[in-house]
């Protein structure tokens, strides 16, 4: 994990985002006002629980649907000036890796192949002969083997198949990779390998992430810097340390307080949230978080709430900052 | 308790036979909660479904017993299963809205399980559905019975079952995955449920899950199952502070500390 460098300029930025789905003449307040940005080789972890908006930030970010507001930049160019030619040719630039790898991965296609298609659409110049020895290359880096190749993704086991996930994402060798959920769907012991590697990759690479998750433990463990979101807003986000240890926003506490210890007798005071997340039908004019907070107060609820920021680069959207530590004592040391 | 020993269990298709669980034995003692923990494909879910009688056609069950109330559960009759599962065992399952009816009524749910074991008036079954409603914090419990599964959250659809499943105070509560469909910061309220609903009753607790925290928190003993077979079992304190088995070693060193508790402040040193 880095520190507070020198400022470097930002690979990607999103700028006000907000994005309006349209679904049997309802309207889905999916992302409102979201602004993130991230440096070469760092990883931005968005943390949020199903509804927060956080897969729908990636696909923005990719370039995979246009926002209803606001901009993306991607090495100093604004996706939404680019014609669909230059779009594609900046897209080998980024890459994505899915939560369910076997969802992800053609059935019918085999392994080897699969790494190998990004070659053919991204890099045209490549012999066939040196596009198989890039993805013997790559199997073998991600801890497989050219044996592998020959197989059908059904006959991997889930780790393999998510091994498969980044070969294939990071073959055109891009400079920001979005991993929405990489590891959710697998069990702890393959879980902790996989994170490894990305880890590893990134190292090696430079490569920036953008690590979509729900779950805080992992997020310590990979990310630089995390914004945590709720119903489509940034709530609080900073350095990961900073917001894991002093967390200032109480959607933040209670998350962090549904955070199970393997450590026996550790469990910590449940932050308690009334109810539910509601649905995203309008975009809130109010704190998100209203109806819900344990700590309330009436201006909670007559406008919308403003970042302010409370350290080094972490920014919190709560009128009640200075109650939260009352909310939970953060244990010392 | 619930005492299984040597439960065997295999799935057949007309060319083969598949063992998917091996003598499996383990305890649930009177007023415990006991955590039946391991990976996917380990057998955990194989295991309750062999003792509720709940298993795919394709399965057997070749070995074994599973004893509780005087009765080997393994080698009861159909009747006898249900309604030692109806009125001795509640069960809740992962998926809430698998275990409702999607089209009857929350309060039809509710008239259905208490007269499968007694009879019960109108008036009566509305009262009693009231207050377990209540117990189980569901707000607007008569509006809940008037409406629908596909009505309610994730959250709340559990709080249904859970009320569901404690409706003839079962002294035995088998919980599968009961949290892994729901979102975090609802997760814990779940738990917390089901843990007051457990020792109120002084009942005893079979919790199967993929996430040691919870065994952690919630549970005094442990089944660590791999690979169709168990390979440690013992109270939560001893194996979870000093675990025999490397695999038990293995899955305690994967799973990242909470980012709060005292074993995350040796990882990052601060």
């Amino acid at each position: 994990m880095t520190t507070s460098e020198a400022p470097m300029p930002n690979l990607m930025e999103l700028t006000g985002i907000r994005q309006v789905f349209r679904r049997g003449g309802k309207e889905v307040h999916a992302v409102n006002g979201v602004s993130v940005s991230v440096a070469p080789g760092e990883t931005l972890a968005v943390i949020g629980e199903s509804g927060s908006g956080k897969s729908t930030l990636g696909r923005v970010a990719l370039g995979l649907i246009t926002p209803s507001a606001g901009t993306v930049t991607f090495d100093g160019t604004v996706l939404g000036d680019l014609s669909k030619k230059d779009l594609r040719a900046l897209r080998s630039r980024m890459q994505v890796v899915f939560q369910e790898p076997y969802e992800s991965l053609n059935p019918r296609i085999r392994v080897g192949d699969i790494v190998e298609e990004p070659l053919i659409i991204h890099r045209s110049g490549l012999s066939k002969a040196q596009r198989r020895e890039k993805v013997v290359a790559m199997l073998e880096r991600v801890g497989l083997t050219a044996e592998h190749a020959e197989r059908y993704p059904r006959n991997l086991s889930g780790g393999q198949q998510q091994r498969i996930g980044i070969a294939r994402a990071i073959i055109t060798e891009p400079e920001l990779v979005v991993l929405d959920e990489p590891t959710s769907s697998l069990d702890v012991s393959v879980r902790a390998r996989v994170l490894d590697l990305l880890r590893d990759l990134q190292r090696e690479q430079g490569i920036s992430y953008i690590f979509i998750s729900h779950d805080l433990a992992t997020v310590g463990l990979i990310s630089d810097r995390v914004a945590v979101m709720y119903l489509g807003q940034v709530v609080e986000q900073g350095p990961t340390a900073e917001v894991l240890t002093n967390p200032k926003h109480p959607y933040t506490r209670a998350l962090l307080s549904a955070t199970l210890s393997t450590v026996v007798g550790e469990k910590r005071e449940h932050v308690p949230l009334r109810g539910e997340i509601p649905n995203p039908s309008a975009a809130p004019t109010v704190c998100v978080l209203s109806g819900r907070c344990p700590i309330e107060i009436d201006e909670c609820s007559t406008g919308p709430v403003a970042h302010r920021r409370v350290g080094d680069r972490h920014d919190v959207a709560c009128l009640r900052v200075d109650r939260v530590d009352r909310l939970l004592p953060v244990e010392a040391g | 308790m619930l005492t299984v020993s040597g439960l065997t269990t295999e799935f057949r298709t007309r060319v083969s036979g598949v063992r998917a669980i091996e003598d499996i034995s383990f305890e649930v003692p009177q007023g415990v909660a006991v955590g039946l923990v391991g990976e996917t494909g380990s057998g955990k879910s194989v295991t309750i479904r062999s003792i509720l009688g709940l298993l795919p056609v394709s399965g057997h069950v070749v070995g074994g017993r599973a004893d509780f109330d005087g009765v080997d559960l393994l080698r009861a009759n159909r009747k006898q299963l249900r309604d030692i599962r109806g009125r001795r065992i509640g069960f809740v399952a992962q998926n809430p809205f698998g275990s409702l009816n999607p089209i009857l009524s929350i309060e039809k749910q509710f008239a259905n399980v208490i007269r499968a074991h007694r009879k019960a008036s109108r008036a009566e079954i509305r009262a009693l559905a009231l207050a377990r409603l209540e117990s189980v914090q569901v707000r607007g419990p008569e509006r809940v019975l008037r409406g629908y599964a596909h009505e309610l959250s994730g959250g709340m659809a559990q709080r249904v079952v859970i009320a569901l499943a404690m409706l003839h105070d079962p002294p035995l509560v088998i919980a599968d995955e009961p949290t892994t469909a729901l979102d975090v910061t609802v997760q814990r309220q779940i738990l917390d449920l089901i843990d007051a609903q457990v020792s109120e009753g002084n009942r005893s607790l079979l919790l199967v899950t993929h996430d040691l925290g919870v065994v952690a928190q919630y549970c005094r003993r442990v089944v660590v199952m791999k690979s169709g077979h168990v390979v440690e079992s013992g109270a939560v304190a001893d194996v979870f502070t000093s675990p025999e088995h490397p695999y038990t070693k293995q899955l305690l060193a994967a799973v990242p500390p909470a980012p709060w508790s005292s074993a995350a402040k040796e990882v990052t040193g601060a």
